[in-house]
């Protein structure tokens, strides 16, 4: 295990024994990949602590490893408002004067808001003239919301970040107006992306342009939500326990690179979200693999096959489904040869040749992964083998709950995957994917052929029979699938706006949107 | 006197055609074939000689670069330059690949076919050439023939210096259509971008008035009928139909083209070619002289129709695929889209009194490939509940029938029967007659322009307006991709007022763009958006209220690109209006909400909210 960087749990787990029982997927991933927690979502998470720690004046910057604490935002005001707020059309249907409507409003919200001390929202009246003018308004922030068809609890949805007034915690509201952090939906994948950024070599270049272009910039929507939620309100508890167990990554510098590519463009902040948020989407995703790889000494690259989706089909679809079949295994194979290399250390040799075999595995296993409990009476008495197969059996359960549903679930929401037109999943990116790489990655324009490289060399994405020699060399497909492939992707490219082409030979891969500086690293 | 001829020019034609090794295609091959079989050669104008020779003879020319798809013409263009500028034949059919020629005191090098060259080849050459383009010198000058790509990879190969780093980015701005540096004495002319429209019928008329035709007289090889070979060149020439066939495939080629689609000559070449050979029954799709006599016997002359030869029918569909023109072709679905009008006809002509007599015009009166016995037999059966398989034999023919009422549907008739729902491009008609009027400066038809606005106006506000008379520039406050965007920017007026206006405007190759005024200064100047026939189709369709799903995608995001312009000009004209000044104030924010009144047509509702 020496092979892979693995930086010590923090102390304030250990001390307070807070924290996962098992340490397993968090030394190898970090604490944690949650597939529950969508990309849109891990960004909120995210600008909600970059909001926190700028206060802090320490924006992306981290003194000691894994010591991360912030405070972020709660705006329960504003989340009453825009989702705990059923009376709106009742209101509206009463048929009530403008004063009427207000006074029946301000009751049903004092009875009815929850977690506030203050359910007093009568600061609203002096902000609007009419009540229609304030439901006008409700309702187009609410149609702003991020993801906000689903079902989820009111206290877990979000507006777009208009702004810093927009950024607020995941929280759980009881019945009885408690409020607490659950990690439902920040599941701390916020906290792993912030700490990627930190680490990365171009920390202090991108903190700039975040603090530029969303946290500086006051624009009107913000200041709408700056209104409706009158004072920010903020945790009073620092939120501490987040590990991202290596401190450099090869990773970590792509996405601030790209990240930074696309803050550079010439176009609102607004638009430039959602593509930051699939290229996040896309890293974090690869980061699982490449530390899956690790584990394994044969250290295999990562290579996603990427069937363009066409009218015709041909063996690039089975190939694609077999790349992301093998890659969504992955890590499940990794965790499990990373238990087991236990058994290969000299600790756990002398343990098994020593008297007290039991204890000194425990003993062993519970340095390594925190479990079992060093006084756990039965593990002591049970066999090392035994023992090491309960905690595989133990640590794959707990790695399939969440981690190991990870790249399934998010290579489905950047369009990374699909399954149209196939029992089989595969990747197959869709065109807003496609539009993210083609704008993040080129300055002007690129040539057709060196896109697909660069797409290969930055992603591992295999598209064209350049990128394919291993599986033609090894017979598993022509030189033609693959370069038909690419073809079905020159199409789309050209259908999208986002590429020109100027005979068979040559195309050229346009960015429609100016950067103000080129790009520093491919 | 022998019955059976064989026509040498048929047996060279066939060359031209979609055979899986037409080598013939290519300048060098063509020359000693015709030499050899003492054919007269199909002569082409030469695109671009004219403007090349004047630029080289002139008092301060520059050097060449021809580029283009493969099948432009190139090296064609080539030697007659050559030729004309005094260079011999018999060098040109030598070996090599790089010539050179000395006239009126001036050394031009021609490279023919840069591709051929190895990279050591080329390195030198090219940096020489970066050498003589960078400086004041014009008495060396280059001519040189690639390909698009080829021309930048052996570009890339070449080592850098200050002069090659300068004709490359010379070379890849004009390839772009950006601004060249000043300081490079090249020209660089893409032969991609010939109107492809006017050639084939040039391509049509040089292949069917050739000569040697003349070999077929006399010939009885197809018995009692008329030989397909002769029918098909008769059919294209349009002698009988006023040129009907050619004015409607060149209609597909104009469209296609104003969709970014080019073909080269070599394609039309082969496109002519299989118009007249195409045959599924004979050795490649395609007949010769011997195949006549057999096909008689058959009695299957029909399947010549030069109709779905257009569409490459005629081959294995495997094959059509592959073959790029004919995938150009069958983009339009003729055949497979049905006007419900022609296909009445085509079914229930032969029974329904009240289309007898459109059943007589479009199906009786073309016994050769339409209202055949094998056709009307089908029919027969067909109306008659026939099984699966012959119902199915049924639908393969009307679907041949349908592509070539496409191409004989009178104009007069072309509205009445709905010609062009026989395309995915219900509006190519229209847009070709809106590209004409605007390039004729005349009036357009009255609901051409509101059409198009209504439906810019449905995707900019993710609603279903009716309104048509201003442009409903609307945001969503936050991402451009959000589904609706209830909050307006701006209403910009449609008929001119106050500096606004928005109207179609030609564009200089035969198509139009859509043009939006928003003041009457050059700051923000117009905003445009090129109408290419896919995003006009697509904004018809939108404002109808019908939206087939492959054409979604690619335009959609293209309308909010535009949009996003539009939003960036707004935001410049209010500044400028304000003289620089913010005057919003700061304690107060104005929302304008877009609402539907009972018509359908946008109203606003301002709210104002104090911060």
């Amino acid at each position: 295990m020496s092979f892979m960087e693995i930086l010590p749990r923090p102390q304030y787990q250990e001390d307070s024994s807070t924290g996962p029982q098992l340490w397993i997927d968090e030394q190898i991933w970090g604490h944690r990949l949650h597939d529950e927690q969508t990309p849109w979502l891990t960004m909120l998470e995210f600008l909600g602590i970059l909001h926190a720690e700028h206060r802090q004046g320490r924006a992306l910057s981290e003194a000691r490893l894994n010591e991360l604490t912030y405070r972020p935002q709660l705006q329960l005001r504003l989340r009453n408002l825009l989702f705990n707020n059923p009376h709106m059309a009742v209101v509206r249907a009463s048929g009530k004067n403008d004063e009427g409507m207000w006074t029946q409003w301000l009751d049903l919200m004092s009875a009815g808001a929850g977690g506030l001390e203050n359910k007093d929202f009568s600061y609203l009246r002096d902000r609007f003239e009419t009540f229609k003018d304030f439901d006008a308004v409700v309702s187009f922030l609410q149609g702003s919301s991020i993801e906000g068809g689903g079902n989820k609890r009111w206290s877990s949805k979000f507006i777009f970040p208009f702004g810093v007034n927009s950024l607020y915690e995941d929280a759980k509201v009881s019945a009885s107006g408690g409020v607490s952090t659950d990690r439902r939906f920040f599941g701390r994948t916020g906290e792993i992306l912030y700490l990627m950024l930190c680490r990365s070599k171009r920390a202090a270049d991108l903190a700039a342009r975040l603090d530029n272009r969303l946290l500086k910039v006051e624009g009107p929507y913000d200041k709408l939500v700056g209104a409706l939620q009158n004072t920010a309100e903020t945790t009073v508890k620092e939120r501490a326990g987040s590990y991202l167990p290596c401190s450099q990554y090869a990773c970590f510098d792509h996405l601030a690179e790209d990240w930074i590519a696309v803050l550079d463009l010439e176009i609102p902040a607004y638009d430039a979200l959602p593509h930051m948020v699939t290229l996040l989407g896309l890293h974090i995703l690869l980061y699982q693999l490449a530390r899956a790889a690790e584990v394994f000494p044969e250290q295999r690259k990562i290579s996603l096959v990427c069937e363009i989706v066409s009218p015709k089909r041909s063996n690039v679809r089975e190939l694609s489904a077999n790349s992301y079949q093998q890659n969504n295994t992955l890590p499940g194979e990794a965790l499990e040869a990373f238990v087991r290399l236990v058994a290969d250390t000299p600790e756990w040799k002398s343990a098994l040749a020593s008297e007290e075999a039991g204890a000194s595995a425990v003993e062993v296993l519970s340095r390594k992964f925190d479990w079992p409990e060093r006084d756990d009476a039965e593990k002591v008495k049970a066999s090392p083998d035994a023992l090491l197969a309960e905690l595989l059996k133990a640590a794959s359960k707990r790695h399939k709950l969440h981690v190991g549903k990870f790249h399934a679930t998010w290579a489905r929401l950047i369009g990374l995957s699909s399954r149209r037109a196939s029992r089989r999943t595969r990747y197959a990116p869709t065109d807003r994917l496609l539009k993210t790489l083609v704008i993040c990655a080129v300055d002007g324009r690129m040539e057709f052929k060196e896109f697909l490289e660069h797409l290969h060399q930055r992603y591992g994405m295999v598209i064209g029979d350049r990128q394919a020699q291993d599986f033609i060399a090894r017979g598993d497909a022509d030189q033609e699938n693959f370069s038909d492939n690419a073809r079905w992707l020159e199409e789309r490219l050209a259908s999208l706006g986002l590429l020109e082409r100027l005979s068979d030979s040559c195309a050229f891969v346009k960015n429609p949107f100016k950067r103000r500086f080129s790009r520093e690293c491919t | 006197m022998s019955i059976f001829q064989t026509n040498r020019f048929v047996r060279f034609l066939r060359n031209y055609g979609p055979i899986p090794t037409n080598d013939n295609l290519f300048d060098e091959v063509i020359q000693r074939t015709l030499l050899r079989e003492r054919i007269a050669p199909i002569t082409l104008p030469v695109q671009f000689r004219d403007e090349i020779l004047a630029n080289l003879k002139s008092a301060d020319p520059v050097s060449e670069i021809l580029t283009g798809t493969a099948g432009d013409g190139k090296t064609y263009c080539c030697r007659s330059v050559w030729l004309a500028c005094g260079g011999s034949e018999t060098e040109w059919n030598g070996k090599s690949t790089v010539k050179t020629v000395s006239f009126d005191g001036r050394e031009l090098i021609v490279i023919k076919d840069l591709s051929e060259l190895a990279a050591e080849v080329s390195a030198p050459l090219l940096t020489r050439m970066a050498e003589c383009v960078t400086s004041s010198d014009a008495t060396t000058l280059f001519l040189v023939a690639a390909n698009h790509g080829q021309l930048l990879e052996k570009l890339k190969a070449t080592p850098k210096s200050a002069a090659t780093i300068a004709m490359t980015q010379a070379v890849e701005a004009t390839l772009v259509g950006d601004a060249v540096a000043p300081g490079v004495r090249l020209s660089l002319r893409d032969m991609s971008q010939a109107p492809a429209a006017d050639m084939i019928g040039r391509v049509i008329e040089a292949m069917t008035n050739h000569p040697d035709w003349a070999q077929c007289e006399g010939c009885q090889a197809a018995g009692a009928g008329k030989c397909p070979i002769q029918e098909n060149r008769d059919r294209i020439r349009g002698l009988a139909d006023g040129d009907l066939l050619h004015r409607r495939l060149r209609a597909l080629i104009m469209l296609s083209e104003q969709n970014g689609v080019h073909f080269p000559v070599r394609q039309l070449l082969m496109l002519a070619a299989n118009l007249i050979l195409g045959h599924p029954d004979c050795r490649d799709g395609l007949m010769t002289c011997a195949d006549v006599p057999e096909l008689a016997i058959k009695g299957t002359f029909d399947r010549a129709s030069v109709f779905r030869n257009i569409f490459g029918e005629n081959l294995p569909a495997r094959r059509t695929e592959k073959i790029d023109l004919f995938r150009k072709l069958n983009a339009f679905g003729i055949g497979s889209e049905a006007s419900r009008r022609v296909d009445n006809v085509l079914v229930y002509g032969a029974d329904d009194p009240a289309l007898a007599a459109a059943y007589g015009e479009l199906v009786l009166n073309d016994p050769i490939y339409g209202g055949t016995s094998s056709y009307r037999r089908g029919q027969q059966d067909y109306l008659e509940g026939a099984d699966t398989d012959a119902r199915d034999e049924f639908l393969k023919m009307l679907r041949v029938q349908r592509q070539r009422v496409f191409f004989t549907l009178p104009d007069d008739r072309a509205e009445a029967l709905s010609l062009w729902d026989l395309t995915i491009f219900r509006s190519g008609g229209l847009f070709l007659q809106v590209a004409d009027l605007l390039a004729a400066k005349k009036t357009l038809p009255r609901n051409v322009l509101p059409v198009q606005v209504r439906g810019l106006n449905r995707i900019f506000t993710g609603m279903l307006l009716q309104t048509h008379d201003d442009l409903v520039l609307a945001t969503s406050g936050s991402y451009s991709q959000s589904k609706t965007s209830p909050l307006l920017d701006e209403m910009i007026s449609v008929p001119r007022k106050g500096g606004q206006k928005v109207e179609l405007v030609a564009n200089d190759t035969g198509g139009m763009v859509l043009e939006v005024r928003l003041s009457r200064g050059d700051d923000p100047g117009p905003i445009r958006l090129p109408l290419t026939p896919t995003r006009f189709e697509f904004l018809v369709r939108v404002s109808d209220g019908a939206l087939p799903s492959s054409f979604s995608l690619e335009c959609h995001e293209d309308l909010l690109a535009f949009k996003a312009k539009l939003l960036t000009a707004t935001e410049r004209e209010r500044f400028l209006a304000a003289d620089g000044d913010d005057e919003t104030a700061d304690d107060e924010l104005v929302l304008q909400f877009i609402e539907l009144d009972g018509e359908g047509q946008a109203a606003v509702r301002r709210v104002t909210v104090r911060l």
